[in-house]
């Protein structure tokens, strides 16, 4: 039975943080963003465990991840593919998983791209918040970062999960509309007119991801548009996606922990959907920009959206069924 | 608001107001004063702005509001009667910071000395002598970013940018100047280091000054570092 609060124990961690949406608030004190690199995979998970509003979750990047609970909690694995097991036992991803207390959580094996999600029912909570967030600021200094014997609060409200007969649904994610695997939906960047062919030599060839990437900007190694004048740039503000040429052979695209302003000029922006993508893609891979209007990448962004909200949903309501109102309730088993 | 603004969007979550009217001194007005109207209309659609000398980067959620839509939002903020706008007219705040300057925390004074044609002791005193205007939140995180040391006089910056400077450095390229308000790499050249803590992640107010305070420094030796040590912008209010 989940009591109201346990304690999630990590075993085992390397690259892992506590991530959530972060603070979009921050830019009008020029602090980046920062948050869950893959926002629909921390959404995602926040929705398959029937938590109303997204709460803290572990994110792990390209390393293994242990976790044990010290009460029986409700869990789901999002993100890019990795091995999932619960007390040595197969489990699957995108689906709600009960860990029974004592039991250890594994996501090993990360593959097909950087990063997994560990969300809870109830949220893993007691970190500090800085503007609202417990995501990690590297430039700042700020953040949890999980350790080998770290322990955060976890979990919400009780839930008797010992009626159910049945796994919880599965709900792998659809495959997003209008893009095809590795095409990042771009915009106009407001600088192309300063390169030849307004830099259209973005859309004609493959970028390949570099391991010169974090979370300020991912470098990406391909035809770099050649720009015409060499006028300066009045620093300003550059949103999240902005793909700028800072001169060498590589591209720069701001991530959501960049520094708020620059001066090189900004060819595309990569929509926000695709962001999701990028922050998924293994130092070695391919992407291909494709150009986008605005209503297509709204429409990307709504049907993410949708695609959350209909699992948020449907397990809320499974998962409410589960709640234990009071000790000694009416709803609870005998 | 006189004419002359462009809003342009910058991808599916942010656009830009860029004011292009008047001269520098009052784009930049324009900028503070389309900031302070939007901090009075509190827009939920509106996750925050990034204001800088002529321009502000407004960012948006796609899903609970229209590009066409803010757009509208935007002329609506920017046609509103100035007086209006209760924020607008703050008194600035004043704050004056120790520097050390020279030696191993300035490593470039004499070389900015030599660009002014002044000797050490004398760029210490021109810069110590005035106030500079915070314009803007700068990067790394919530930097001030401020006016240079003397009208029209452009300072190049170092062609290898240093890896890592240390926090509170005080720097000054082109014609801005900064302090750091975090360690990071550097192409802006260093004058000087102050012991004042600028920033805090243990309160949601990150900084003590914002765009349209004043800075000012004054001069102390190796001697008197320790006893500035730990104290914030807010301890040296004037």
């Amino acid at each position: 039975m989940s009591s109201t609060s346990g304690t999630a124990t990590v075993v085992q961690a390397t690259f892992a943080a506590l991530q959530d949406a972060g603070r979009p608030a921050g830019a009008s004190w020029g602090i980046a963003a920062n948050g869950a690199p893959d926002q629909f995979a921390y959404h995602y998970g926040n929705a398959l465990v029937g938590n109303p509003t997204s709460l803290p979750s572990l994110e792990t990047t390209m390393t293994d991840l242990v976790v044990r609970f010290d009460v029986e909690v409700v869990v789901a694995v999002t993100g890019a593919r990795a091995e999932v097991t619960i007390g040595g036992l197969s489990a699957r991803m995108n689906q709600a998983l009960v860990v029974p207390a004592g039991w250890e959580l594994t996501v090993r094996d990360i593959r097909d791209g950087t990063r997994g999600y560990v969300s809870v029912f109830g949220g893993f909570h007691g970190a500090n918040t800085f503007l609202g967030s417990v995501s990690p600021d590297r430039t700042l200094g700020f953040g949890f970062d999980l350790t080998p014997g770290s322990t955060l609060s976890c979990g919400g409200d009780r839930l008797d999960t010992s009626g159910r007969r049945y796994a919880f649904p599965v709900f792998d994610p659809p495959r997003g509309p209008l893009l095809a695997e590795g095409e990042l939906g771009v915009l106009p960047g407001e600088n192309r007119d300063l390169f030849e062919d307004r830099a259209s030599e973005l859309f004609e060839d493959d970028y390949v991801m570099t391991d010169r990437t974090d979370a300020v900007g991912a470098r990406l190694e391909g035809r770099v548009p050649r720009r015409l004048d060499k006028g300066e740039i009045l620093s300003r503000a550059l949103p999240i996606g902005a793909v700028e040429v800072a001169g060498g052979k590589e591209l720069l695209v701001l991530n959501r922990g960049r520094g708020l302003s620059a001066g090189y000029p900004v060819v595309g922006v990569i929509c926000t959907a695709s962001m999701n993508v990028l922050s998924q893609a293994r130092p070695g891979t391919s992407v291909r920009f494709v150009p986008l209007t605005i209503a297509d990448a709204r429409r990307l962004r709504l049907r993410e959206a949708e695609v959350i909200e209909s699992v948020r949903e449907r397990m809320t309501t499974i998962i409410d069924s589960l709640r234990v109102t009071r000790p000694g309730g009416p709803r609870e088993r005998e | 608001m006189r004419n002359g603004v462009q809003i342009t969007s910058q991808g599916d979550a942010a656009v830009r107001v860029r004011f292009t009217g008047g001269g520098t001194e009052e784009r930049w007005q324009d900028v503070r004063r389309l900031v302070s109207r939007l901090e009075e209309l509190r827009l939920p659609a509106i996750s925050g702005v990034a204001a800088t000398y002529d321009s502000a980067l407004v960012e948006f959620d796609s899903l609970s509001v229209r590009l066409e839509d803010l757009e509208s939002l935007l002329r609506y903020a920017l046609a509103r009667d100035t007086r209006t706008a209760a924020t607008a007219d703050r008194e600035p705040r004043r704050f004056r910071v120790p520097v050390r300057y020279g030696g191993e925390p300035g490593p470039d004074l004499g070389m900015v000395a030599d660009h002014f044609g002044e000797t050490e002791e004398d760029l210490i005193a021109l810069h110590s002598a005035r106030w500079y205007l915070v314009r803007c939140f700068g990067a790394p995180a919530a930097s001030p970013m401020m006016d240079g040391l003397r009208d029209g006089v452009s300072v190049p910056r170092r062609g290898d940018p240093r890896v890592r400077v240390p926090e509170g450095s005080v720097a000054v390229a082109g014609v801005q100047s900064l302090i750091y308000s975090v360690p990071a790499p550097a192409g802006w050249r260093l004058i000087g280091r102050t012991p004042a803590v600028l920033v805090s992640t243990r309160h949601d107010e990150v900084c003590a000054y914002r765009p349209g305070d004043l800075l000012s420094y004054f001069p102390i030796g190796d001697g008197d570092w320790a006893s500035y040590e730990g104290l914030t912008m807010e301890d040296f209010r004037v």
